[in-house]
């Protein structure tokens, strides 16, 4: 067994290299005098670099004369657009497209979640398809709620149609049922939103009374003919639900 | 030590600093081909041999060292010139040879062997045998090292690097190339002693 001290030694002898003998510390080479097995592991390694460097003479120089191929590879034309490029672009091009598509079914939903308020500030009204039964007709909203003069005759309101939207096989299963008589909301008084100023209200002058609460009556708007009621008193539904009142 | 051999060692661990390299440099980094070919004829050399002492191979070797060149060309605005353009080279050549080794060991290949020395001028039968010979056990010996290994006893023993080129080349400390060239030498002793021993 290899004692401590020669494997220190055989450190300093597997570096050393032809000026061994004037490398080595003093202290190796006095155990080089005193161990056989570091002196022949002295040997051992000189033979090998003496073997390694007769290998390094037989060992070609240099690549054959007139080898050239470098300026062949270095003339060939390099790639204009790298991979890398074409991962980067496709990513980015993969995003704007993922965003595209969200954005669009965002509006959509949003659409659709507004529709109500839309149709009450109104907005275009849906189409509906028709066999939808109480759907099938209804009274446009008006448009957004302008305070106007009650004693202005009002144009009259129409009825957008309804188109149907269904494919013609469906359609014409559907049974052909005439459509239902409109309804209308009759108010008759207009409810008033915002209470006067009490800045208005002189000392003198008694409070008056609250207002009754808006009564909506259902009438037949068809086939009523008389045009008794004011069209400035004929409430729509989505109308009433964005003034606040009857729905 | 054979007297041929060590004016080789003398020849090569000296490697005073061409005239004129820095602006072969320049030039090459203008796009100058003519200079790049100057700097080819003048560090190829060098280069081949490291990566051929590696690869044990020369067709490899010489793949690898256009490999290498071609590198250096592409990295060239990197090169700052602290350590010399030819140890910068066999640093690149090295790493590549390493790599190849690695990748070879996961796919061995049939190695080719080659003629070296002599070729047809050589009129003595004996002597051609004995280098064969001992071509056949050296190489056999370094290629039962580790890539790391036979890159310390490519550069120190065969191209004549000194430990702090070496270390520049391997990217280490000079006391890591100390240690790793300790136990290659080490390694290819054993290595050595066996296949001798074998053989006799």
């Amino acid at each position: 067994m290899k004692r401590l001290l020669c494997r220190w030694v055989e450190y300093y002898l597997a570096l050393s290299d032809e000026d061994m003998e004037r490398a080595l510390p003093a202290w190796v080479r006095r155990h080089l005098d005193s161990c056989a097995h570091c002196q022949a592991a002295l040997e051992a390694y000189r033979h090998t670099l003496d073997m390694v460097h007769q290998y390094a003479q037989l060992l070609p120089s240099a690549p054959p004369e007139g080898w050239r191929p470098l300026e062949v590879n270095l003339a060939r034309p390099r790639r204009a657009v790298s991979w890398q490029q074409v991962v980067f672009a496709t990513g980015v091009a993969a995003a704007l497209l993922w965003a595209v598509v969200l954005w669009q079914r965002g509006v959509v939903l949003v659409d659709e979640q507004n529709a109500p308020s839309r149709l009450a500030q109104g907005g275009i009204a849906p189409q509906r398809v028709e066999g939808m039964p109480k759907r099938q007709s209804f009274v446009s909203a008006p448009p957004a709620p302008v305070r106007r003069n009650m004693s202005e005759p009002q144009e009259p309101r129409q009825a957008h149609p309804v188109t149907p939207q269904l494919p013609a096989p469906a359609n014409r299963a559907l049974p052909a049922t005439p459509p239902p008589p409109k309804q209308v909301v009759v108010a008759t008084q207009p409810k008033q939103v915002n209470p006067p100023a009490a800045a208005h209200v002189t000392a003198a002058e008694p409070l008056p009374e609250p207002l009754a609460p808006v009564q909506p009556v259902l009438a037949e708007a068809s086939p009523s003919s008389s045009g008794e009621v004011p069209e400035a008193y004929i409430l729509q539904p989505a109308y009433a639900a964005a003034a606040g009142g009857v729905e | 030590m054979d007297a041929r051999v060590w004016e080789w060692r003398v020849a090569t661990s000296e490697h005073p600093r061409p005239e004129g390299e820095q602006q072969l440099i320049e030039r090459c980094r203008a796009g100058d081909m003519e200079a790049f070919g100057a700097l080819w004829e003048q560090h190829r050399s060098a280069v081949f041999r490291s990566i051929l002492g590696i690869v044990n191979n020369p067709q490899d070797a010489e793949d690898l060292t256009q490999e290498a060149f071609l590198r250096a060309y592409r990295a060239l605005n990197s090169f700052r010139g602290e350590a010399q353009l030819r140890t910068w080279l066999v640093r690149i050549g090295v790493h590549l040879a390493i790599d190849h080794v690695k990748r070879k060991k996961a796919h061995p290949e049939v190695s080719l062997d080659w003629d070296v020395g002599g070729g047809l001028a050589d009129i003595d039968p004996h002597a051609a045998a004995e280098r064969n010979e001992l071509r056949e056990t050296v190489r056999k010996a370094i290629e039962a090292l580790p890539p790391h290994h036979r890159a310390v006893i490519v550069l120190r023993d065969m191209e004549g690097m000194d430990y702090s080129e070496m270390a520049q080349a391997l990217g280490c400390s000079v006391g890591s190339v100390k240690l790793r060239l300790f136990r290659a030498r080490r390694l290819l002793k054993q290595r050595l002693e066996v296949l001798l021993g074998g053989s006799r």
